[in-house]
């Protein structure tokens, strides 16, 4: 940690960096576990200036309000559930930082540990999947977290090595699931995308719809 | 009582009933540290209201080493406010209030030990470089702001709030 960056993160956590420096440094904390690790630390050093912030009752129609943002669509209520009662047994070590977030690692606490993972969010946005790769078993973990899925088209996921075309690594719903990797592997360097497809997949071998979801494979410390 | 981070745990995998409790248990601590930096009643609710529905969806990425739950909570309160409380001072709806904490006794989720340390540690700092510290994250100033508050040229106000934060890492010494 350098002396600089940890006042950046310091004043990051303090509210004071300008936009460009804020939107910089939020880029930085997408792949910097360091960087995580030192607003963590300035989070946690301030924390006694919230505990000491006045209880204010807020006014009496706000939880209605709050409760009607937050209660799923009817026709999303299954997935909603089903979805995120999957992810119970992952720990998903996702610090959030500001408005955006860190993805430091995940995995399962009886598993070996991944050895790569990538976020793939829309723009700027909430991660919609993760993905995490096995050197040793070769296998992809893919674990959608807030996938917009519908019943007319297929996602599809794709593999993208430098160099190369992108080569798909199936179609995913909105359960979590493995996938054999062995014959794609990431290497050093990988990014991973999911494209709307027609159901059954993409008809030419290659993406044909819009890729909604992308992320960089990310190689996690060794000790992580 | 179920204690926050069984709370949030279970916000994460989206249990309403878990959520309400929250709601009740943090609202209160939650407004007030938006109050502070928007003091008009109509914004700081729609901002809280961002603020719910955000923890409701990043519940789930909340970890436990990071941090205690309400720093977390807070982070997220505090993070909201200021981005409005930006976009209305480019509006040019500032306003000038100071602000003075009480770092008294204990607060919940927060050891009186940890108050004590930052308390004594704020103290041995420079009364200025305190007070822009204490008001850009109490009140949410930026530099701007600060640099008006002290008419002082915003490259002082940096170098005044690196100096403080850096003497305040130095004093607390907990690496």
């Amino acid at each position: 940690m350098t002396e600089p960056m940890d006042m950046t993160a310091a004043e990051y956590v303090l509210g004071t960096l300008d936009p460009a420096e804020r939107a910089a440094f939020e880029a930085v904390l997408r792949d910097d576990p360091q960087a995580v690790a030192a607003v963590a630390t300035w989070q946690r050093r301030l924390a006694v200036l919230d505990a000491v912030a006045p209880d204010m009752m807020p006014s009496a129609e706000l939880w209605h309000r709050i409760e009607a943002a937050t209660r799923p669509q009817p026709a999303n209520d299954n997935r909603v559930a089903r979805g995120w009662r999957s992810m119970a047994v992952a720990a998903a070590l996702i610090a959030t930082v500001s408005s955006g977030l860190a993805v430091v690692g995940w995995q399962r606490p009886d598993a070996k540990p991944m050895d790569a993972v990538a976020t793939l969010t829309p723009e700027g946005a909430t991660p919609a999947v993760l993905v995490g790769w096995h050197d040793d078993s070769g296998r992809y973990e893919v674990r959608p977290v807030s996938m917009e899925a519908d019943r007319v088209h297929a996602h599809q996921l794709w593999l993208i090595v430098e160099g190369a075309g992108p080569r798909s690594m199936g179609l995913i719903g909105n359960e979590a699931r493995w996938i054999d990797g062995r014959s794609l592997r990431p290497g050093q360097a990988a990014t991973i995308a999911v494209s709307v497809e027609p159901i059954g997949g993409s008809p030419t071998g290659a993406p044909t719809g819009p890729v909604i979801y992308s992320g960089k494979l990310v190689r996690l410390p060794q000790n992580a | 009582m179920d204690d926050l981070e069984d709370l949030l745990r279970r916000v994460g995998m989206q249990d309403r009933a878990a959520f309400a409790i929250l709601y009740q248990r943090t609202s209160a601590k939650l407004n007030g540290i938006v109050r502070r930096i928007l003091p008009e009643m109509t914004l700081a609710d729609d901002v809280l209201q961002d603020v719910y529905v955000r923890i409701w969806r990043s519940a789930a990425g909340y970890e436990a080493s990071r941090g205690r739950p309400v720093t977390w909570l807070a982070a997220i309160a505090r993070n909201l406010a200021i981005d409005v409380r930006r976009r209305e001072a480019s509006r040019g709806l500032g306003r000038q209030v100071e602000y003075e904490p009480e770092l008294g006794g204990a607060a919940p989720g927060i050891d009186a030990e940890a108050a004590l340390a930052l308390r004594r540690c704020l103290d041995v700092l420079d009364p200025t470089q305190r007070d822009m510290i204490v008001a850009a994250y109490c009140e949410g100033m930026s530099r701007e702001e600060l640099a008006d508050r002290h008419a002082r040229p915003v490259g002082t106000v940096k170098s005044w709030l690196h100096r403080g934060l850096a003497a305040l890492k130095a004093c607390l010494s907990d690496d």
